[in-house]
């Protein structure tokens, strides 16, 4: 289990992370979700141990990460901007990986590489970014990490070797208790994996939840009265309306509270028509952090 | 407290067989070329000494031995050019997580501390670097242990200092990177910390005193600190050896006397080292791409990048605004100006220097803030100058407070001195070990110091009162007519203080006598090593083996045993005047041996030019024959002590002449020696003189000179046949065609270049008619060498002569 407590990271003025709290189970895969800028990257090196903390602390199954370079053994962070060392191909780094790690699977990098009809022996710097990206996350899981982190996963790659990766560390997840960290602004491949997600916002935690429960921190209606209606129409003490949308005497209201306390103020004013409506994940970080 | 000591324990740097065996497997290319190259190098350098060597006049094996300072010093030049490169780029190639975001997210996501990295990483462009060495030693051992299996020794001593400098600059390096998370700001260290090596080294090495003047800061003259062997470290380190400096002073000490610029190099080269690792143990990954890592990162950054700029500042301040008379300049104007200049300067220097490290131009002006720091820096310099110059000033003893004197042993002892330092052993003897306590000569010394301290204390005194004017200045010449020499002046309070005083002519020869008047001195500089305490007689002159050249020196030893110690020091003076000489590459006609004395028609026969040996028999032949010279033969005698092979100063290096007058027995057999020599020379020429008939003029290895008379012409000519050969010094300008007067027999009428087949088949159909060459007879050649600029013509005559019988 992944433990972060009031996590804060500053460059210089700029606040990076502040005061930044989440747990992620293990076992389990996290997505975490935000703007540019909002500071996921540097939350993924603030676990890798990459970056030394201004304030806070995170822990490893109850090891402070801080404790030695030995608490992160079983993680492997791979970054949005890839490195291969100059002029190597496939195989060389999987002997970096094998030299600097101790779990590395020699064989279920063959059967991989295999799978992905991945060039071992051609140079990495002539591979087009999704390769380059499927390289780095064979080479990834391959080393058999107890935790990955993964920014801006399947950047570059097509659909089916999106699928097949997917299907890869879903098993992985099942098989043996993988637990995977997703950085990304792909809300369709955190709905696809993610049991749990965060939004991170300008340095902070503005929503952690299962995924499920996420989509019902806002509630989504269409309504409809008998003349034209204003948002006045719809708004109720302590409404909190995140976006109003009409189109003649139909509107669509995004409120931030629950579907039942909506759905009671709502009945009283009497409308033609209401329903309910599914929100995407996507409409929940627009309007959660707008 | 537990958290920091477990926190301390888990990052301090681990050795991880997987990721050193990950450093050598990323520089296996770099590090199995540079292997190749170092011996590719090696063996080249090797290969022309030697193919110099066999074209030369000397036997192959001893003059291999006797050049090794020169062998090593083109060889070992080459190797550590190879491989401080690599060791440089290994280290930035290495440690690119040091400074690339990438590289770093991916190293220090690894379960290894970022000093663990460095330091296996650091270790395994180490073992490429000892390869590239290796491979050295190993061309090394293969050309040259044949020729003597103690070489080993010395083979083994220059890779440790290849290795050794090499590592020096690889943790100059290293800690260059450490400090910062950008490459150009770890180049700029990587200079800072080069000056600053440099200077430790200055500080320790025999060149202090000349280099620290030279710098200009506030020494007035060297002629105040002599030159002081107490502050050597010896001489040899990184910087000397990125240039010829490696031979350059004194060819006889070259890299044998230099263990102890191996040991500077390991102990400067840990220190960086140890920094390095602490810089990188305390980094985080944050600092990749940041021009500083930390505070205390950063304030030795600035410190090492400005100290170049204050060591140049300390120059400007102290010509601009002080005035200080430096080598005869003194720079006029006023001091309120200099001064703005000076600090319009190091403006300039600090916005250049804070631009280059930052990138920052809108914060630039923070240069303003750095500013204090070269002038402080320069000021300390300045003032650790003035006031070690004043103490200088101040220990200027007088007569009644000396006890004695040592010469301070240098390469610049006049020739009047120089036999008391022919061996080295001896010269140690003679500067280390014999205190002179003459109350003239000391009387004499502390004079010319008072008179010395005076003139320079005043000029000191003057540059400080802000005189600009030339005038001020006492510049009375201190040396005219005297022979400067570096003595260290013991006093009675027990303090001991080194100068370097102007000799004259009569306190030279008091200084002599001194000498001369020591029986146990005299008694070891008389005695010679016996035949078979010497490793290697070198004959130069006829091409003996070494047994025959030791058969001679016993006979000449016997001789030389019984003669007076008078005779035997007469001998040793001459034998001085004949034999000495720089280096064994300068061989100047004329001085060496009395060949002005041939005149052309002395020359009467022609044939090839490099025969080994020949010169040498006609510079015998003709030193024989000269009546103010007597016969002789030159010998010298190269040896050391058993296992002392790499310890130069306990080799033995004798050149002796050999005259009929005082050593006849031994001139006989030399006479007998070298005719039987001679015999096998005919045997040899007959054998090539068929050939000579079908001369082929365009292959390589001719070159031949005729002197005869024309046919057709009314002149005496020289037909010169040369062919070019690149890279040696027999290098032939062209084939030339020299028209010689009749009257006026070394006078060359003119010159022509002959360029065509048809034009020598011609002079030598012209050649072929006049004369008729006898190849059967004993034969001679003497070589001319014309130098211009760094051409040499070689021009080669031989003569026909019958040469003394040995029963005669």
């Amino acid at each position: 289990m992944i433990n972060a407590t009031n996590v804060t990271k500053k460059f210089g003025d700029l606040t990076a992370l502040d005061n930044v709290g989440l747990t992620v189970e293990t076992g389990s895969v996290f997505g975490l979700v935000g703007s540019n800028g909002a500071g996921k990257s540097t939350f993924m090196r603030a676990i890798s141990g990459i970056y030394r903390l201004d304030g806070g602390s995170i822990s490893i199954d109850g090891r402070d990460i801080s404790q030695g370079p030995e608490v992160r053994n079983k993680l492997i962070y791979v970054p949005d901007d890839l490195y291969f060392i100059p002029n190597s191909n496939m195989d060389s780094m999987a002997r970096l990986c094998a030299n600097s790690r101790t779990d590395f699977d020699e064989k279920l990098y063959a059967e991989l590489s295999d799978k992905f009809e991945a060039s071992r022996k051609k140079p990495i710097r002539t591979m087009s970014k999704g390769m380059k990206r499927q390289a780095a996350l064979i080479l990834a899981i391959a080393s058999k990490p107890d935790i990955l982190l993964i920014d801006e996963t399947f950047d570059g790659l097509d659909v089916i070797k999106r699928h097949d990766m997917k299907e890869i560390l879903c098993d992985a997840v099942a098989d043996r208790g993988l637990t995977v960290i997703l950085a990304t602004h792909s809300m369709r491949e955190v709905d696809d994996m993610c049991d749990t997600i965060a939004m991170l916002h300008k340095g902070r935690i503005t929503l952690q939840s299962e995924l499920d429960e996420a989509k019902t921190v806002l509630c989504k209606v269409q309504i409809a009265f008998p003349d034209t209606f204003n948002q006045d129409a719809v708004e109720f003490e302590g409404a909190g309306i995140v976006n109003f949308k009409c189109d003649g005497t139909v509107a669509t209201v995004i409120y931030e509270n629950g579907r039942e306390e909506v759905e009671r103020q709502l009945k009283a004013k009497n409308p033609l028509l209401m329903n309910v409506l599914p929100l995407s994940l996507e409409e929940v970080f627009i309007y959660k952090n707008r | 407290m537990n958290a920091i000591k477990n926190f301390n324990k888990a990052i301090l740097p681990k050795f991880k067989k997987s990721l050193y065996f990950e450093g050598l497997r990323q520089l296996r290319i770099g590090g199995i070329v540079l292997a190749v190259l170092v011996a590719l190098g090696s063996a080249r350098e090797y290969l022309g000494n030697i193919s110099f060597n066999t074209k030369g006049a000397f036997p192959l094996r001893y003059s291999l031995i006797q050049e090794l300072p020169i062998v090593f010093s083109d060889t070992a030049w080459l190797v550590f050019f190879l491989c401080a490169i690599f060791a440089v780029i290994a280290a930035f190639t290495l440690t690119s997580f040091t400074r690339s975001a990438k590289a770093r997210d991916f190293y220090y996501a690894t379960p290894h501390a970022g000093g663990t990295l460095w330091l296996n990483f650091a270790a395994a462009c180490l073992t490429w670097i000892a390869a590239g060495a290796g491979s050295f030693l190993l061309v090394s051992c293969l050309f040259l242990m044949p020729f003597d299996a103690k070489i080993f020794g010395v083979c083994l001593f220059i890779a440790c200092n290849v290795l050794a400098a090499v590592f020096m600059v690889f943790a100059m390096a290293m800690l260059a990177i450490s400090l910062t998370g950008r490459l150009i700001n770890a180049l700029v260290n990587l200079l800072g910390l080069s000056v600053i090596s440099t200077c430790v080294k200055i500080a320790f090495s025999e060149g202090y005193n000349v280099v620290y003047s030279s710098f200009h800061l506030l020494v007035p003259s060297s002629e105040l600190y002599g030159y002081d062997p107490v502050y050597h470290i010896y001489r040899r380190v990184f910087f000397d050896y990125g240039g010829s400096e490696l031979i350059e002073f004194a060819p006889e000490y070259a890299v044998f006397a230099s263990w102890s610029t191996v040991g500077y190099c390991l102990l400067w080269g840990c220190v960086m080292l140890a920094a390095a690792a602490f810089f990188m143990t305390i980094r985080t990954g944050d600092s990749a791409g940041q021009p500083f890592v930390n505070k205390a990162a950063h304030v030795i950054s600035l410190t090492v990048d400005y100290l170049p700029v204050a060591v140049v500042l300390a120059m400007i301040l102290r010509e601009a605004t002080l005035s200080i008379r430096d080598g005869g300049i003194v720079i006029d104007g006023q001091s309120i100006v200099n001064t703005l200049i000076v600090l319009l300067i190091i403006f300039g220097c600090c916005w250049g220097l804070e631009l280059l490290l930052t990138f920052d131009v809108k914060h630039s002006h923070r240069s303003f803030m750095l500013m204090p720091i070269p002038i402080a820096l320069a000021l300390i310099i300045m003032a650790v100058g003035y006031f070690d110059s004043k103490a200088e000033f101040n220990t200027t003893p007088t007569a009644d407070e000396v006890e004695s004197f040592t010469l301070v042993r240098n390469d610049s002892l006049p020739d009047e001195l120089v036999m008391f330092r022919l061996r080295d052993t001896l010269g140690r003897w003679v500067t280390d070990e014999t205190e002179i306590k003459d109350s003239a000569i000391i009387e004499y010394a502390t004079a010319q110091l008072k008179d010395l301290s005076d003139r320079y204390g005043d000029n000191f005194e003057k540059a400080y009162q802000g005189r600009f004017s030339m005038m001020d200045y006492d510049n009375a010449p201190i040396r005219d007519g005297k022979k400067l020499i570096s003595i260290r002046l013991n006093l009675k309070n027990g303090k001991r203080i080194t100068r370097l005083i102007g000799f004259d002519d009569e306190h030279i020869t008091a200084l002599q006598n001194v000498f001369l008047n020591n029986g146990e001195y005299m008694k070891k500089f008389l005695a010679l090593p016996s035949a078979d305490q010497v490793n290697a007689v070198v004959d130069e002159a006829y091409g003996l083996t070494r047994e025959e050249t030791k058969a001679i020196y016993k006979s000449f030893l016997k001789e030389y045993n019984a003669l007076s110690d008078e005779e035997k020091l007469a001998f040793m003076r001459e034998a001085m005047e004949l034999s000495y000489r720089m280096n064994s590459d300068e061989v100047i006609e004329g001085e060496e041996t009395p060949v002005q004395t041939v005149t052309p028609t002395d020359i009467s026969l022609i044939s090839k030019s490099k025969e080994v040996g020949q010169y040498g028999i006609v510079m015998s032949y003709l030193t024989e024959n000269n009546e103010n010279y007597g016969p002789s033969l030159t010998i010298a005698i190269n040896g050391y002590p058993e296992g002392h092979l790499y310890e130069y100063e306990k080799w033995y290096d004798y050149s002796l002449s050999v005259r009929s007058k005082q050593f006849p027995k031994t001139v006989a057999l030399i006479v007998k020696t070298c005719n039987a020599k001679f015999a096998d020379a005919q045997k040899e020429f007959k054998a090539s003189a068929e050939k000579q008939k079908k001369l082929d003029y365009r292959t390589d290895e001719l070159s031949v000179a005729y002197i005869t008379r024309s046919k057709t012409l009314n002149v005496r000519y020289i037909l010169i046949i040369g062919a070019k050969q690149e890279e040696s010094v027999l290098n032939f300008p062209g084939n030339k065609a020299m028209y010689l007067s009749d009257d006026e027999p070394e006078t060359i009428i003119k010159e022509v270049e002959v360029d065509s087949d048809a034009m020598v088949k011609e002079l030598f159909a012209d050649i072929q008619s006049t004369e008729t060459i006898d190849f059967t007879r004993p034969y001679a050649c003497v070589r001319w060498f014309n130098s211009v600029d760094d051409d040499f013509t070689v021009y080669t005559f031989f003569a026909q002569t019958d040469f003394p019988d040995a029963a005669a």
